[in-house]
């Protein structure tokens, strides 16, 4: 061999190892993110929680080891991603629904971010996402011992019993049940995250609107129970009322 | 002498807040009350011409706060009326121009020379309210028998109580009975049972009020008008009197065949 082609071979192997290494330096680093990603068990899904600290070129790779780890757990159960405050850009998302969620068929309950750019893009593209600036605080049943006025709200993760009336212009959310002692004109939104195994009651019912899941039903003034004590439910699919006696 | 500083508050615009703080102003001052009426609907100042005093203004609210004038030189005095004052609002600035901590101190100043403080307090739910409401120490809530004046008072009604207020009592103006026989407007009992605050008293619809808005003459100078009744009774409550509520008639008052005649046009 002359020396030239020494050099030039040299200079390949130097490429090819370089390349080696820098992928297997990506992959460390891959596996170092990945254990930025958390994994919560919520009843009937897992939310996947990817800390704002893995840089957006690393998202997928870090997502995918970090399923691969834990893949006995994931399997077959819908997911939320929760992406907490980063902003993620089209590309992002793109990159993650074509190298992970289709790759891997996973089923998405829904796109989350406490970031408002990140949930207009995911709602934007069509994705199931919370409604704006919703965060739950504390589980469990929420008593509130007092009638709330029009313009205040409650969110809860849980079941709220209103020891009070609900006026007008007044809104609370529960991921449960709502039960409201006195009079009901006011907002309620009971499986506010989608359970509809739950219910609404009310001493006496005066709303013009009430929600559970992601049913709403208006109430026109000339309903029959209109000033009466009733539960509202969810039955066949469609927003269902009975009459409470006694 | 410890001074009561009362604001005069709604939410919802045109419901007669302004109405209510000059009434109530002048008769606190005929029952022999020193009172001091102020205008903090800075920017759209009403209180004056509702008073009769807009020709009398040299000094307003503003200039008080900016040390443009002594405090005393701002008030205007009512000649009608003994010790009864206006400080009057700034037509030409904007709500921004005083902050919450100036108005304390302002009413602070006035708590020691006078018996009541009246604040007229702008619509909304802004900083044009919290400046009027900061430094009073009872409230008023104005509405009238409609469900958007009544959700406002109740969203009003909230804030005073999440800012520590105590004593929050409801006014309701413009009540009409015959409407409210007919099913076409709120009935007082639903507003004061929707609200659950102690309801202080019950004005009719009356003309005589438009009549003495326009002459700047309010009615508790010395007219006995519906209204003038109503807002009299009002007064003698604040001052603690036990007199029993009643629901006015805007009928009432007018001449005999009057009453019959809008008796038939029922
Ligand atoms: N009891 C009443 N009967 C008839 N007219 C009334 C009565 N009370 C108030 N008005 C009229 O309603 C109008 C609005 O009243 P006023 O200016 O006192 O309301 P306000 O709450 O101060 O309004 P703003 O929010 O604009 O300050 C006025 O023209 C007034 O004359
Ligand atoms: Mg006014």
């Amino acid at each position: 061999m002359v020396p030239d082609d020494v050099a030039y071979v040299n200079m390949w192997h130097y490429i090819y190892n370089n390349i080696r290494l820098v992928n297997y330096l990506r992959k460390v680093k891959s596996m170092d993110y990945s254990g930025k990603i958390q994994f919560k068990g919520e009843g009937e899904h897992i939310r996947l929680i990817v800390s704002e600290s893995i840089p957006a070129e690393f998202l997928h790779e870090a997502i995918n080891l970090a399923i691969d780890k834990a893949r006995k757990l994931v399997g077959g159960v819908p997911l939320i991603l929760d992406f907490k405050s980063r902003q993620l850009v089209q590309d992002d998302i793109f990159g993650l629904l074509s190298n992970v969620v289709c790759k891997r068929h996973l089923k998405i309950k829904e796109w989350r971010s406490s970031n408002e750019g990140s949930r207009e893009l995911f709602s934007s593209m069509g994705f199931k996402t919370q409604e704006r600036g919703r965060l739950y605080q504390g589980r469990g049943t929420l008593f509130v011992h007092r009638s709330l006025r029009s313009g205040k709200t409650i969110e809860h993760d849980g079941d709220v019993i209103v020891l009070g009336n609900v006026n007008e212009g007044a809104e609370i959310y529960a991921t449960g049940s709502i039960c409201v002692w006195g009079r009901l004109c006011g907002l309620a939104h009971a499986g506010c995250e989608g359970k509809d195994d739950v219910f609404i009651v009310a001493g006496c019912f005066d709303a013009n609107q009430v929600r559970i899941s992601d049913k709403i039903s208006y109430v026109g003034p000339d309903t029959h129970w209109i000033g009466k004590s009733v539960k509202v439910y969810v039955a066949q699919g469609v927003i269902a009322v009975s009459e409470l006696s006694g | 002498m410890n001074a009561r500083i009362i604001v005069v508050t709604s939410g919802k615009g045109g419901v007669g807040k302004t109405t209510v703080t000059a009434n109530i102003s002048v008769a606190l001052a005929k029952e022999g009350y020193s009172v001091v009426a102020i205008d903090a609907d800075i920017g759209l100042r009403n209180l004056d011409v509702v008073m009769g005093l807009e020709n009398r203004i040299v000094y307003n609210l503003v200039d008080v706060v900016e040390g443009s004038c002594r405090l005393e030189q701002a008030l205007v005095r009512d000649k009608r009326v003994d010790n009864l004052y206006l400080l009057p609002a700034a037509q030409t600035r904007t709500k921004d121009a005083v902050s919450p901590e100036q108005m304390v101190e302002l009413c602070e100043a006035l708590r020691d020379s006078y018996d009541f403080v009246l604040i007229d307090s702008p619509a909304g739910i802004e900083g044009g309210f919290k400046n009027a409401a900061v430094a009073a120490d009872e409230a008023l809530v104005v509405a009238t028998p409609e469900v958007s004046s009544v959700r406002d008072a109740d969203r009003i009604i909230g804030l005073l109580e999440s800012e520590g207020k105590k004593s929050i009592s409801l006014i309701v103006n413009r009540y009409r009975s015959s409407m409210v026989k007919k099913g076409n407007m709120l009935d007082v009992t639903d507003v004061s049972e929707i609200l659950a605050v102690k309801l202080l008293g019950v004005v009719p619809e009356d003309e005589a009020v438009v009549v003495s808005t326009n002459k700047g003459e309010p009615l508790s100078m010395g007219y006995s008008s519906p209204a003038a009744k109503a807002f009299r009774d009002i007064c003698h409550r604040i001052l603690g009197k036990d007199i029993p509520l009643k629901y006015p008639d805007e009928n009432e008052g007018k001449g005999f065949w009057e009453g019959i005649k809008s008796l038939f046009r029922l």
